[in-house]
């Protein structure tokens, strides 16, 4: 167990096996390395990503397929190694070998859109994740939350 | 724009450090080989467009954007 100190939660415990290593950080956020899954019965489908260095880093993230349910990762070789895929030659499945989380941007009045062009991709059993990037795909990094417009009461 | 036509293994030279070599063409991609001083980065515009949607999605968060978030979910799953 661990306790993280967290601008959205205030101080919380955790178990290690919730923490996700970024190797190589996120684009913008290259120093932070570790985050806490947050994930409670009451907030699904919301993953909370939350910075174990940085307390008001927080990112707010749903499974890619909870917006896209046909929603598949293109992983280079090298992704694959870094997620301690490499073993396998089966192609990964989602929800087993990795899970994909598109992070939100949520602003009053606008759409909620959802990262897709660039998934964070978690190994479920390395716990390293990486940011990927998937250009080609038609994917954005703003792609609307159908009918989830934050601006109605 | 300026657009130049350019055959495997031609260049074009971008002011007076920066050398860019097309490697290799098929009909779906262009492979580039980069020649540049170290101080100058050269990134893949998606990282670029990816860092600044991270720092927006990051921005916004606050208590008030999580439970705006969370009751828009909850309206969502309402069938309609």
């Amino acid at each position: 167990m661990g306790q993280c100190d967290t601008t959205q939660f205030g101080v919380i415990d955790y178990d290690e096996a919730a923490v996700v290593h970024f190797p190589a950080g996120l684009p913008a956020f290259e120093e932070e390395r570790q985050f806490l899954i947050v994930e409670q019965a009451e907030t699904t489908p919301v993953v909370f990503l939350q910075s174990l260095v940085t307390p008001r880093l927080l990112f707010l993230t749903v499974p890619a397929r909870f917006v896209d349910p046909a929603y598949v990762p293109e992983l280079t070789a090298a992704e694959r190694q870094t997620l301690g895929l490499d073993d396998s030659e089966d192609i990964p499945v989602e929800g087993q070998d990795l899970v994909s989380l598109a992070i939100l941007t949520v602003k009053p009045g606008s759409p909620i859109t959802a990262n897709l062009l660039a998934p964070v991709v978690i190994g479920t059993r390395s716990r390293r994740a990486i940011q990927i990037i998937q250009p080609g795909t038609g994917y954005s990094v703003s792609h609307p939350l159908a009918g989830a417009t934050a601006s109605c009461s | 724009m300026l657009v130049i036509s350019r055959r495997p293994g031609e260049a074009v030279l971008i002011g007076p450090g920066v050398e860019v070599t097309v490697i290799d063409v098929t009909t779906s991609r262009v492979r580039l080989g980069f020649e540049a001083p170290v101080e100058i980065t050269i990134l893949r515009k998606e990282i670029q467009i990816a860092a600044a949607q991270n720092l927006a999605a990051a921005d916004a968060v606050s208590p008030s954007t999580v439970g705006l978030l969370l009751d828009t979910l909850r309206r969502r799953e309402v069938p309609k």
